[in-house]
């Protein structure tokens, strides 16, 4: 298995609504970050404490979960999707 | 444990495997386990020490679902400031989006009865998700239902969950809260969470582990102590017969342990590279290069990331408010 640092996911950073869209609309993170990292970064790009993320345009998994394994149960083409929103889009 | 004796007389009976389902259920759903509360002595501004509370918590249900009765017991010696519940035992402060059954067979030492916590109001600690009132708890209960109802049928029923009449939404949660087996069952039967195969996915069911992984030794935290995973599984095997707990938990487990030993010192198991929970790095590198600047690094600073978040929820399903 190689070096944890070695091991990054891509993600697609999606805008949805009325939702800035970044300039930099792919990040890569390390495959063993939470999803709250995610979360993290959106806020930071977003400039704003206030943002709903979603996988599969539908749901929010546990911000407690790897990436690795959102990637490997959600992700497709070699990314994983992630929709983000200034204000609730799928509940 | 006690009440749990009738499914084992119902496996007696050919006939009975869904009588002795529903009576472990139901065994399961009624499982409380007893809790001693005692008030950090830190937001005691009383002279007096308060006597610690007493009270049982639904191993099905949350720890915050007690807090309102400690607030009550405790709201006169606390100190002027706003209240955000919190818990803790031996100094690892309790998540409050963990199940209290999943945590006390997680952390209790020797079963110990009542489990005894220490009950916070102020300075929520950092290691936990973030906590915006009680709604915070209900949103989090909804929004894995979603994920759940995704992995069992796709988004046509996340979309049944999101749409549920606010009254069904009001009874599921209030069966939750109050340990409520049959009003349960009543509100998840017209959701109908059954797999189903859709394209290429073959049918799974939502599944969420934690492991102890090590006893004694100082503990900072649930997550330095457990290992934690919540992914779809599938039911069928290669051959097409359906797969037990045994064999999903054994794939499983090989991987989490693989990967923890391969974190925590090199080398790890030989097994563990022929495992798709292996990422494929290099074309994660290819497709950087690819687009060029567009992928931008984040680095995988050890810094706790600053959880909580995000509202998650849907202000007309779930009537929370914007807080941002």
């Amino acid at each position: 298995m190689s070096d944890s640092k070695n091991n990054q996911v891509i993600i697609f950073l999606r805008a949805t609504g009325d939702a800035p869209i970044l300039r930099q609309q792919k990040v890569k993170i390390s495959a063993n970050e939470k999803f709250s990292k995610i979360v993290e970064v959106l806020r930071t790009k977003t400039k704003s404490e206030q943002v709903f993320v979603y996988l599969k345009e539908s749901f929010c998994p546990s911000l407690d979960e790897k990436i690795s394994v959102l990637y490997e149960a959600y992700g497709s083409e070699g990314r994983l999707t992630v929709n983000y929103a200034n204000a609730p889009a799928w509940g | 444990m006690t009440g749990t004796r009738e499914p084992c007389q119902a496996f007696n009976q050919e006939t009975s495997m869904v009588a002795s389902e529903k009576a472990i259920k139901e065994a399961n759903w009624a499982g409380q386990i007893p809790l001693k509360l005692v008030l950090a002595s830190d937001e005691n501004a009383s002279l007096d020490t308060p006597s610690p509370l007493y009270a049982l918590a639904f191993r099905l249900g949350y720890l915050p679902t007690v807090a309102a009765q400690a607030l009550e017991f405790f709201q006169d010696v606390l100190p002027p400031g706003t209240d955000s519940p919190w818990f803790e035992y031996k100094r690892i402060p309790l998540p409050w989006q963990v199940p209290v059954g999943v945590l006390y067979d997680l952390l209790a030492s020797d079963h110990e009865q009542p489990w005894p916590l220490t009950v916070h109001f102020r300075a929520f600690p950092d290691v936990l998700l973030r906590w915006d009132g009680d709604s915070t708890l209900r949103a989090a209960y909804f929004n894995s239902l979603k994920e759940a109802a995704y992995i069992f049928q796709g988004s046509a029923l996340t979309r049944e969950v999101m749409n549920m009449a606010l009254q069904a939404q009001n009874d599921l949660w209030n069966a939750v809260t109050a340990g409520d087996a049959e009003q349960y069952a009543s509100v998840c039967r017209s959701l109908r969470m059954v797999p189903k195969a859709r394209g290429e996915r073959r049918p799974s069911v939502p599944l969420r582990l934690y492991i102890r992984q090590n006893h004694g030794g100082y503990m900072g935290s649930l997550d330095s102590a457990t290992l934690y995973t919540s992914r779809p599984v599938e039911i069928f095997s290669e051959t097409g017969a359906l797969r037990t707990l045994r064999e999903v938990l054994k794939d499983l487990l090989s991987v989490l342990c693989t990967n923890a030993e391969a974190t925590s010192s090199e080398g790890g198991n030989a097994s563990s590279s022929e495992h798709p929970d292996t990422l494929d790095g290099e074309s994660a590198e290819g497709e950087e290069e690819g687009k060029g600047k567009l992928v931008e690094a984040v680095s995988s600073s050890e810094e706790k990331p600053k959880e909580g978040i995000a509202s998650l929820h849907g202000k007309d399903l779930l009537e929370i408010p914007n807080y941002g």
